[in-house]
């Protein structure tokens, strides 16, 4: 015995658990809550060789933030676990809720014919794509079902307005159901507009439907990728979302919180005319631009060799309209990148958005489910994509046939939720960007034949990398302005006017 | 009754096959083949129990299809 070493105390200048990435000059350390330093490269080598003198103000830094091992003796030992747990159960509020976001594919037929169509469009004579009355309201009893207290209903397509009918039936019954279930309700309509009327419009705004749409930038590319057949499809939809946006102000709602979401679809012809994206969607009066990269569903896995492009390309794309778009910010005009405001709501304001496709795990039948016209249930809307391209490993049943319990414990929900656990993720375990970040299996599925992927190699993982990069070196470069208008653009603000009353 | 559907491009038919020997004494199965699944029937006189082996047997086949290399690997070995 008296030969034992004897224990010594635990060194409190030693680093608790960490990631790290070089982003230009400095290296980003993240810890497993999700907090982050920006060091230099001497500072970085003082803390990963343990010799960071207690006392300094880095040292101060580094405990403050969690990122150095506590002597377990201390006073506030305790208090520090509980605030490292809290945040953490904060981070991942969305698990035990159940899926939150139902997709309903009304129709599959389409006016518009996309270059890109992930959807998978149906001409409009295709009647037998549309979701009957009778399917509709078993899709809704279905929905209600969930464990979610928090329901939202999308209308997809297609063109959902070509089934209008159909949307408003399930609107109404929902919302006679939901008096007993009472669920916090609301609805969203994904569409191309070019079928809005008055009528329909009144209709809308009377049940407060939220309403999101598809810019592809300036006239000239949005009628060439989506194309109308004898009208502009970018005046169609501009005319009705500056329609729309008016009536929300005769509403008495606040502009700055309520109008029509758009969505980018970026292909090869965006890239280069990133200036004029941001431009056309400020002139429309939008606070928010998503830059969403093409995705290889649908249409677009045919058309890929005119709309895809290297994400290299893309990456520096994003960082011109993002550089634009603070720049603008700069002089007074607000806008918002998409991408950027989940990463950095996650980044800087400790709590997750959930963003189904960027979380962990992803939100495939456990955050949300896509119903198809003929009644098939979905893990998610890519899963419903690749049905439609010949590829039905996604689907986990059928809404009369199968039961709620089943869909969520389904062996195929189960594979999806390990698939997308970065914790147990080769690389997505060590990155940096792991409390931050997200993977989608059913992109590893379709682009790599493995809902595991290879993330080295995933298309989805360089651009999620290369935003976060750009995103850190901004914030390593601290740049007063640009740090006010990434903290406003991580606050969330309710849209309470969407939600449904429960009760009459 | 409960019935699993494990789609054969996200597990191995082997890992199925030895998920379901390792909870053979714990209620009556069948197996069964479709075209895109590996199909497992498992009855038990206690329900509560049936679900219990059915989600236990379902979390063993889908480790036993990762720590072997994924579905894609079966292919792989028959090409």
């Amino acid at each position: 015995m008296s030969q034992l070493v004897p224990l010594r105390g635990r060194d409190t200048r030693s680093q608790a658990f960490f990631r790290f990435r070089h982003v230009g000059e400095k290296v980003v350390i993240t810890n497993m809550e999700g907090q982050f330093l920006l060091l230099s490269r001497p500072e970085f080598d003082l803390y990963a060789t343990g010799k960071v003198e207690a006392g300094s103000a880095l040292h101060g830094l580094l405990s403050e933030r969690n990122f150095l091992r506590s002597d377990g003796q201390g006073a506030g030992d305790a208090a520090r676990t509980a605030d490292t747990v809290s945040r953490l159960q904060s981070r991942k509020r969305f698990l035990h809720q159940g899926p939150n976001l139902h997709i309903v594919v009304v129709t599959l037929r389409c006016n518009e014919t996309c270059v890109y169509c992930h959807a998978s469009r149906a001409n409009m004579d295709a009647t037998h794509t549309d979701l009957t009355p009778a399917l509709a309201e078993q899709t809704v009893d279905k929905i209600l079902q969930s464990t979610s207290p928090d329901v939202t209903i999308e209308f997809q397509g297609g063109e959902p307005l070509v089934n209008f009918p159909v949307v408003k039936h399930i609107i109404e019954y929902a919302l006679e159901k939901n008096r007993t279930v009472g669920k916090k309700l609301e609805f969203t309509m994904v569409s191309n507009l070019s079928l809005m009327d008055e009528e329909k419009l009144a209709y809308l705004l009377q049940h407060k439907v939220q309403i999101c749409t598809s810019i592809d930038g300036p006239e000239h590319i949005h009628d060439k990728q989506r194309r109308l057949p004898g009208l502009s499809a970018h005046r169609a939809a501009t005319t009705w979302i500056k329609r729309i946006n008016d009536a929300y102000r005769e509403m008495g709602l606040d502009d700055t919180l309520y109008h029509v979401e758009a969505l980018l679809t970026t292909t090869a012809e965006t890239l280069p005319n990133w200036k004029a994206v941001v431009d056309t969607y400020v002139d429309l009066g939008c606070r928010a631009l998503f830059l969403r990269p093409v995705d290889p569903f649908g249409f677009a896995d045919k058309t890929g060799h005119r709309v895809e492009y290297p994400r290299m390309q893309y990456l520096e794309f994003y960082r011109q309209a993002v550089d634009y778009m603070l720049e603008l910010n700069r002089q007074g005009i607000q806008i918002l990148e998409r991408f950027a405001a989940i990463f950095l709501t996650k980044i800087l304001g400790g709590e997750d958005p959930n963003f189904l496709d960027i979380r962990n795990p992803c939100g495939a039948g456990i955050g949300q489910i896509a119903y198809n016209y003929d009644g098939k249930i979905f893990t998610c809307d890519e899963g419903r994509m690749l049905h439609e391209m010949g590829d039905s490993t996604f689907l986990i049943g059928e809404v009369g046939n199968t039961s709620y319990r089943d869909l969520m414990g389904h062996e195929t929900v189960r594979a999806l939720t390990i698939a997308s656990n970065l914790d147990a993720q080769p690389d997505c375990v060590n990155c940096a960007y792991n409390p931050y970040c997200g993977v989608c299996p059913v992109h590893n599925h379709k682009t790599q034949g493995s809902i595991f992927g290879r993330m080295r190699e995933s298309s989805l993982c360089a651009v999620h990398k290369g935003i976060q990069d750009y995103l850190f070196g901004k914030l390593g470069e601290g740049d007063p302005h640009v740090l006010e208008t990434f903290r406003r653009w991580t606050t969330v603000r309710d849209r309470s006017h969407f939600v449904q009353a429960c009760s009459t | 009754m409960t019935v699993l559907r494990f789609h054969r491009s996200l597990y191995l038919g082997t890992a199925v096959d030895e998920a379901v020997k390792g909870f053979a004494t714990f209620a009556e199965f069948e197996l069964s083949e479709e075209p895109e699944h590996w199909v497992v029937k498992l009855t038990h006189a206690d329900v509560d129990r049936e679900r219990r082996v059915a989600g236990e047997l379902g979390n063993w086949a889908l480790g036993l299809s990762v720590q072997k290399g994924g579905a894609g690997s079966e292919a792989k070995a028959r090409a």
